[in-house]
């Protein structure tokens, strides 16, 4: 699978450049942060990679092949590459979880043996109890559960490439970790995964890489120990630094590249054990 | 606030009291209703020719809206020239019976329609949705004698001018959510594009509601009083 | 009928006005989409249904007004029946709902559905006949536009809008009926 974005400019009508000659390279498998202050075009490049901004220049290549090419992008692309939108629980309209799952299987030619498998596949994925969810209405549930829906309707079609905008949002701390948890499965069962977020903590967290958007051009493009480096450039673009980052700093601690908190917590135990010995 | 068709400029009537010039709207369009045949297009055209120049409007974006009106027209006209029968038909044929009478009326019709969609045209163009909904509000005053909330009344058009764009926004972003899972709104048999109908208005209804339910809350919090209540 | 403040009625209806001008927009896809699938009906039925007959009138006459205002569609010769028919519709629908104690919501729904449209459609045809169209307007050509081009949309209608209603009380923003 190869994912490419060359050269690409987007702009809405009559207005300037969102996206300003985008080169980004995508690998198989990886978990991609885009992140950027508001307004620096995050949104409009996860849209122009899913296939709704055809740009004014350039090319978005999923396996050498142009998805602009026709005039609508075709079925079998979306099979591929799913996209949750922020606030996803807007979408919902079924009268019960079962076919707003369902849903997204309408044009998957598979029996009703799969596709029922595949709705529950989905379900225990997102941890939504089937025995005590499927008939109910998606407009009942809590946020976070409606957000989990929201993910397994993308999710169900077994996607390569899962696209992500701020997926927390509106969130609690509960359903923030039941999403990264839900992503970090998907990761490691080889999902491609693209997430725009504005939160330092979770990028440092689960991505690869991180992309850090500016006035709709491409700053940085690297791992997130180096993206959140220096905080004078991470405050000029408007992205912050992760808790771990700030807080290694201030006590003098080294993280050696790896800004997770499980990474920080064995650090600071050895620092500390090294004080005290 | 989205304003579809209205056009900057500085002319008279763009500069008029909006009250004054919805007042205004309403007596031209019973000026032109009353005249007929004539008399009325001559009266029509001076109305009109007056109102255009003043609004220094280009002329092709006022005779716009005609161009989806035409069919309608020539068929309105054809009716009432071919079938209106009240006896005094110069020539008949079966149903058909073209008569002076039909003929005049199937004029005037047309005539009415052309003369108000242009006025509304130029209203429309010269006017900010805003300042139509105040003078739509002035004008509706005087029915407070009635105990009509004239002013809830006016909230409500305030609320919903602002919920235009909000909404539009939404039901955008329901629609490429919809795409991205598999709905089919451009292509594929009726039967698909039909089924792909419901994801897209009741999601949207739902959260046209929401933002309701929030706003409601949120401006009697901030002491919303009713008009409606104060009448009784 | 459903027991809300007046404040949420108000601004619901709001919405509804909002939604006869943005509905059609979103419908502009589908071919011939405002003759058969009628989409300004269904916020104005929504609007009587949900806050009652007064409020339904409301959305009925400013629902067109506006949207005529904004996009030019219903273009302004067509909006005075429009307004009328509308306004009876949230003003019908609206009534027989306040009225109507069947034990079911659903069929409660569904008669004042019929009634609004019907009677709606009546007055459509005497506005025409009598004020607008003198001559032109036959009971053929009403039964046609009124009942046969606009069937998928009076069926649209009668599914969709249940389906809101439930949807709605299922999110907690209107309370049951029953």
């Amino acid at each position: 699978m190869q994912l490419e974005i060359k050269h690409a400019t987007v702009r809405y009508s009559n207005s300037d450049k969102i996206l300003d000659n985008i080169d980004l390279n995508i690998t198989e498998g990886q978990f991609l942060g885009i992140t950027g202050k508001a307004g620096c075009g995050k949104t409009t490049l996860l849209e122009t990679i899913a296939g709704f901004h055809k740009p004014e220049s350039g090319f978005v290549l999923l396996d050498g092949q142009n998805i602009y090419e026709k005039r609508f992008v075709s079925q079998s692309f979306r099979k591929r590459l799913q996209i949750v939108f922020q606030f996803p629980e807007n979408q919902f309209f079924e009268s019960d979880i079962w076919n707003e799952i369902g849903f997204g299987l309408k044009n998957i030619s598979s029996s009703p043996e799969e596709k029922e498998r595949k709705t529950i596949e989905a379900m225990l994925a997102v941890g939504l109890d089937i025995n005590e969810m499927k008939n109910v209405s998606p407009f009942a549930l809590s946020g976070g559960q409606k957000r989990r829906l929201a993910l397994a309707c993308a999710i169900v079609v077994s996607p390569e490439i899962l696209l992500l905008d701020e997926p927390f949002s509106g969130l609690d701390g509960d359903g923030q970790n039941q999403i990264i948890s839900i992503l970090k499965d998907l990761h490691r069962n080889g999902t491609t995964i693209l997430m725009v977020s504005h939160d330092p903590n979770v990028l440092s967290e689960v991505a690869d890489k991180i992309v850090v958007l500016d006035a709709g051009k491409i700053q940085f493009n690297d791992i997130p120990s180096r993206v959140f480096a220096d905080k004078y450039l991470c405050d000029k673009l408007g992205i912050g630094q992760p808790e771990t980052k700030i807080t290694a700093d201030l006590i003098g601690l080294d993280l050696d590249e790896d800004l997770t908190y499980s990474n920080f917590i064995k650090k600071l135990e050895k620092k500390y054990l090294a004080a005290h010995d | 606030m989205i304003d579809l068709t209205y056009q900057t400029g500085d002319s008279i009537l763009h500069r008029m009291n909006p009250t004054h010039k919805f007042l205004g709207l309403l007596i031209c369009t019973i000026i032109i209703l009353v005249s007929k045949n004539l008399a009325g297009t001559i009266i029509a055209a001076v109305l009109i020719t007056t109102l255009i120049l003043l609004s220094k409007l280009p002329i092709k974006k006022v005779f716009a809206p005609l161009k989806s009106l035409f069919f309608f027209l020539i068929m309105i006209f054809l009716m009432n020239a071919l079938f209106f029968n009240n006896g005094d038909c110069l020539y008949s044929y079966h149903s058909i019976c073209i008569s002076y009478k039909g003929i005049e009326q199937g004029y005037n019709i047309v005539l009415h329609t052309i003369a108000i969609t242009i006025l509304s045209s130029i209203f429309i163009r010269t006017t900010t949705s805003i300042e139509i909904m105040r003078g739509i509000e002035n004008t509706l005053r005087p029915l407070r004698i009635f105990h009509i909330p004239t002013k809830d009344i006016s909230l409500i058009m305030s609320i919903a001018l602002q919920f235009i764009p909000v909404f539009f926004n939404d039901i955008d972003r329901i629609r490429k959510a919809q795409i991205a899972r598999g709905a089919n709104f451009n292509k594929g048999s009726i039967i698909t594009r039909i089924q792909s109908i419901f994801p897209l208005v009741i999601p949207a209804f739902i959260s046209a509601f929401r933002r309701a339910d929030e706003l409601s809350t949120a401006i009697e919090a901030r002491g919303f009083q009713s008009d409606y209540e104060s009448f009784k | 009928m459903f027991e809300m403040p007046y404040t949420k009625k108000t601004v619901i209806t709001a919405a509804c006005i909002a939604l006869c001008a943005v509905l059609p927009m979103a419908f502009h896809a589908f071919p011939n989409a405002g003759d058969i699938w009628l989409p300004m009906h269904i916020p104005v039925l929504l609007c009587g249904l949900i806050c009652g007959p007064k409020f339904g009138v409301l959305c009925g006459i400013m629902g067109p007004f506006l949207s005529s205002i904004l996009t030019q569609m219903p273009p302004a010769a067509n909006l005075p029946s429009m307004i009328l028919e509308l306004s009876c519709y949230g003003f019908v629908s609206g009534f027989v709902i306040t009225r109507i104690k069947t034990g079911k919501q659903i069929t409660d729904i569904l008669i004042s559905l019929v009634c609004a449209m019907i009677a709606g459609r009546i007055v459509y045809g005497i506005a025409n006949a009598a004020i607008f169209n003198i001559g032109r307007f036959t009971l053929n050509g009403w039964l046609v536009s009124s009942f046969v081009t606009s069937l998928p949309g009076i069926v649209f209608q009668m599914i969709l809008i249940p389906l809101i209603i439930t949807a709605l009380q299922r999110a907690l923003i209107i309370p049951d009926k029953y």
